[in-house]
C-alpha cells in the first residue's frame, strides 16, 4: 500500500478484484454512492474472497467504508466490525437498484441516514 | 377461607387473592392479564378465569381451593374514541409538488415550460423549458439528452425525475440546473404547462416558492390569484425543493369541511357548539351545562357521525337500542392530522386541523350480575358483585403507605379516567370522565400519521432512543449507551422505541425531539386536562385546591412518566399527589381488586 504523507482525502474505498468482468456492476454501486454525494476510490487486488476485499477496503478507507466486489459478490464493510462480519452482503447478479442501494447505503453509513432497504423498498 | 377479589377494567383483569384468618386478610398474590372484549360483556369472562388461574398457580392452588369471588360492580362506563379532521386541502389539477427528496440535485430556481425528456429536441431555439423524466429514462441518457438540448440553443432550466437520480444528472451535465427527483407520480405532472423548480443549497430550504409573492413573480400572477396561491406556497416551506406548476384552470383550495354542530343536553341547560371553534369551546360548553346527560351531533355532519359511531358501537356491545345509549362525558383535544393533499403528484401531504374525542356512555348495569351468574355456574365457586368501583379502588389507594383519609383518587386506565374522594367520615364521591390511555395513543397515532395503533401504543408506553453508529445509541436525556454487537443495520441512524422485546425502528422522518413533543403533549392534552377536570367535580367546594392529597391509580399511572406530569401540574395547586403502591407492593395496579378483598371483612 502507498503512503500519503499530506492530509488524506476522506472517501469510501472499493476493493474489486483483478481483471474485471463485471464493470456494469462496480458502475452501479459507484453511482449509489455519487447520488448521495461522498468521495470515493477504487483499488484493484489480487485477494478472490469479497468479504476480505470488503475489510481490506474499509481499513484503507480514511471513512472506515469499504465494499468489496467479485464476479459472485457485493460486500459492504465497515472497520469497527469483525472482520467475518460485514454488514451487507448481496449477489453480484442482483437487480440494478439493488447494487445502487448498497452504494448508497454505504455513503449513508458515512453521513449518518438510514439504510435503503436492499429488498427494494424503503422503510420509510 | 380463601377469597378472590377480582377487577374487570377496560384494558386489563386483576386479581387480588387472600386468605382470611381471624377475620384479617392475610394477601397471597395477585394476577393480571389482558380483558376480552369490551368492559362489562359477557366476552370479559375469558379474561377473569385466565387472570384468576394466574393467581392461583402463583399461589399453587386450584379453583376448588376458593371460597368466594368477588368482582366489581364495574363502573358502567364504556369509553370510545375518535377524529375528525375539519380542514383539508385540495388541488384540483395537480399544480404544485411539495417534496423533500434526500439528494435533489442542482441549485438555485429555473422556470420554463414542461417537456417530455424524449420530445425536448423538437422544442424550438431559444425556448425556456422545464425537462421531465420518467423512469424509462436512465440518467447518462438523460444527461446526455438535456446536453445536447443546450448546445442546440435550447434553455433547459430544471428537471424532475422519477428515479433517485438528480444527483447523477447534474453531475453530468454541463450548465447546472435544479433538479428535483424522487418524484414517484411523474405521469401526473401536466406536460405543456409553466413551471417553477427551486433547490436550495444542502442545509438551506427553498426561499421563492415558498413565499406567495415569489410565486407571483415567477408566474406573473394578479393579486387575486396570488391569494390562491397561498395554500401551495404554505406547503412548501421548509422543504429544500419544490416544483410549482401553473396549470390554466389550477386552483388549490383549503377547504373546511363542515364539521357540524354538538348538541349538549344538561339536566337544566342546553348547549349547542360547533365543531370548527375547537376543542377550548366544546370544552367550555360542557362545564357550563354540567351535569351532562346527553351529547349529540348534527345530523348529516362529520360530528353527528362521530358520535352516532360512538353510540353504535356502544349499543352494539351492550345489546341495547342506540337511542338508550346516552353520552354522559366528552373530552374533546385540538390536534393535527398529516393528511395526503388530494389530487398531489408526490404524495405530498399538508397538516391539518382535526379535533378528537373521547366520549364515555354509561351502560347497563345488570351486565355485571350476568357475568357473575355465568362464572358462578361455570367454576362451581360463590361469585358475588361487591360494592361501587370507585370505593374500592379508594379502599385500595388507602393500603398505599402514607396515605390516609381524607383522600382522592385519580384512576387514569385505558377507557376512561375516574376520581374519587373519601373525607374523614368515610363518605365517598365519583365521578368517571372521557378520555384517558387510549385517547393518547389516539392522538400519537394521527399526530404522526401512523394507522398502526400497535406502533403509537409503544410510542405512548416507551421512551425513545436514536441511534448514533453501529454500536452507540444516545438516549432521549442525552445519555450515551454503548453495545458490544453491533447494532440491527434496519435501525442504525434512526429513531428507535425501546421496548422489552428489543429496539423497534420509527419509520418516517421525524426527529426525536418532535415524536417525544408528540408524545408528552398527548398525554398532558388528556391526562393532565382529566386530572383537574375531574378534581374539579369531586371536591367538595368545587375547588381543586381543597383537596390535599391525591394518589394515582390504574394502569395509565405505570407510565414513565404521565405520573410525573400530573403530579408536576398539580403542584401548582399546593396538592401533594403522586403514583399509588398498594399494599406496599403492587405500585399503581390492584387498586380496585385489593379494594374488593378487604371490603369482605366490613361485611359490604
Amino acid at each position: 500500500m502507498r503512503m500519503d504523507f499530506d492530509a488524506p482525502k476522506p472517501e469510501i474505498k472499493i476493493v474489486h478484484g483483478k481483471n474485471i468482468m463485471f464493470q456494469k456492476v462496480v458502475d452501479e454501486v459507484l453511482h449509489g454512492i455519487e447520488e448521495e454525494g461522498v468521495p470515493f476510490s477504487i483499488e484493484e487486488l489480487e485477494d478472490a474472497n469479497p468479504v476480505e476485499l470488503a475489510f481490506r477496503g474499509a481499513e484503507l478507507s480514511h471513512l472506515g467504508v469499504g465494499i468489496g466486489i467479485t464476479e459472485n459478490e457485493v460486500v459492504l464493510h465497515y472497520i469497527k466490525l469483525k472482520e467475518d462480519q460485514p454488514i451487507f452482503r448481496i449477489p453480484a447478479y442482483s437487480n440494478e437498484a439493488t447494487l445502487r442501494a448498497i452504494g448508497s447505503n454505504a455513503a449513508r453509513l458515512v453521513k449518518k441516514m438510514p439504510f435503503k432497504n436492499l429488498d427494494n423498498t424503503e422503510l420509510s | 377461607m380463601i377469597i378472590a377479589g377480582i377487577d374487570i377494567g377496560n384494558a386489563s383483569t386483576e386479581t387480588a387473592l387472600a386468605r382470611y384468618v381471624d377475620g384479617k386478610p392475610e394477601f397471597l398474590c395477585s394476577g393480571i392479564v389482558d380483558t376480552t372484549g369490551m368492559k362489562g360483556t359477557r366476552q370479559n369472562i375469558h379474561g377473569v378465569f385466565a387472570s384468576l388461574k394466574q393467581a392461583l398457580e402463583k399461589a399453587d392452588l386450584t379453583v376448588e381451593d376458593v371460597d368466594l369471588i368477588r368482582i366489581n360492580e364495574a363502573a358502567p362506563v364504556i369509553g370510545d374514541v375518535a377524529m375528525e379532521t375539519i380542514t383539508e386541502t385540495i388541488i384540483t389539477e395537480s399544480t404544485m409538488i411539495g417534496h423533500n427528496p434526500s439528494t435533489p440535485g442542482g441549485l438555485g430556481i429555473g422556470v420554463g415550460v414542461t417537456v417530455d425528456i424524449r420530445e425536448v429536441n423538437n422544442c424550438d431555439k431559444g425556448e425556456s423549458v422545464i425537462v421531465v423524466i420518467p423512469r424509462e429514462v436512465d440518467f447518462e441518457d438523460s444527461s446526455r439528452i438535456i446536453n445536447h438540448a443546450v448546445n442546440n440553443g435550447i434553455f433547459v432550466n430544471g428537471a424532475i425525475v422519477q428515479r433517485d437520480d438528480g444527483v447523477l444528472i447534474n453531475n453530468r451535465l454541463m450548465k447546472k440546473i435544479p433538479i428535483v427527483d424522487e418524484v414517484s407520480l411523474i405521469d401526473k405532472v401536466p406536460r405543456n404547462m409553466r413551471a417553477a423548480i427551486e433547490v436550495a443549497a444542502a442545509g438551506s430550504v427553498v426561499e421563492q416558492l415558498s413565499n406567495p409573492y415569489g410565486i407571483a413573480t415567477v408566474f406573473d400572477l394578479t393579486s387575486d390569484e396570488t391569494k390562491q396561491v397561498v395554500p401551495v406556497s404554505r406547503a412548501l416551506i421548509g422543504n429544500r425543493s419544490a416544483v410549482v406548476i401553473k396549470t390554466p384552470a389550477g386552483d388549490v383550495k383549503e377547504r373546511k369541511i363542515p364539521a357540524g354542530q354538538i348538541i349538549i343536553q344538561g339536566t337544566n341547560k342546553k348547549a349547542q357548539v360547533n365543531v370548527d371553534d375547537g376543542a377550548e369551546k366544546i370544552m367550555d360548553a360542557i362545564r357550563s351545562v354540567a351535569p351532562v346527560e346527553d351529547i349529540r351531533g348534527e345530523a348529516g355532519t362529520n360530528a353527528g357521525g362521530m358520535l352516532e359511531k360512538v353510540r353504535q358501537v356502544m349499543s352494539h356491545l351492550t345489546d341495547q337500542l342506540p337511542s338508550a345509549i346516552k353520552i354522559q362525558d366528552l373530552l374533546a383535544v385540538d390536534t393535527f392530522v398529516p393528511q395526503t393533499v388530494k389530487g398531489g403528484v408526490a404524495e405530498e401531504f399538508s397538516m391539518e386541523n382535526a379535533v378528537g374525542i373521547a366520549a364515555m356512555v354509561k351502560a347497563d348495569k345488570l351486565q355485571m350480575n350476568m357475568i357473575a351468574h355465568e362464572l358462578e355456574a361455570e367454576l362451581g365457586v360463590k361469585v358475588e358483585v361487591g360494592g361501587v368501583e370507585a370505593d374500592m379502588a379508594i379502599r385500595g389507594a388507602l393500603t398505599t403507605p402514607g396515605s390516609n383519609k381524607p383522600l382522592a383518587i385519580i384512576d387514569m386506565g385505558a377507557g376512561s379516567t375516574d376520581a374519587a374522594i373519601i373525607n374523614r367520615a368515610g363518605e365517598i364521591k365519583s365521578i368517571h370522565l372521557a378520555g384517558a390511555g387510549n385517547m393518547v395513543t389516539l392522538l400519537i397515532a394521527s399526530e404522526l400519521g401512523h394507522d398502526n395503533m400497535a406502533l403509537a401504543e409503544d410510542i405512548k408506553k416507551y421512551p425513545l432512543a436514536k441511534v448514533e453508529s453501529l454500536f452507540h445509541i444516545r438516549h432521549e436525556d442525552g445519555t450515551v449507551q454503548f453495545f458490544d454487537k453491533p447494532l440491527d443495520p434496519r435501525t442504525f441512524a434512526r429513531v428507535v422505541i425501546l421496548t422489552p422485546n428489543g429496539m423497534v425502528p420509527m419509520p418516517g422522518n421525524y426527529s426525536l425531539e418532535r415524536i417525544r413533543a408528540v408524545r408528552r403533549e398527548a398525554k398532558t392534552k388528556v391526562f393532565v386536562v382529566n386530572a383537574i377536570r375531574s378534581l374539579e367535580r369531586v371536591s367538595p367546594t368545587g375547588n381543586v385546591r381543597d383537596i390535599e392529597f391525591v394518589t394515582l391509580v390504574g394502569g395509565s399511572a405505570l407510565d414513565f412518566e404521565i405520573p410525573q406530569l400530573v403530579t408536576d401540574a398539580l403542584s401548582k395547586y399546593s396538592i401533594v399527589s403522586g403514583r399509588a403502591n398498594i399494599r406496599g407492593v403492587e405500585g399503581p395496579r390492584n387498586a380496585v381488586a385489593t379494594g374488593l378483598v378487604l371490603a369482605y371483612e366490613e361485611g359490604e
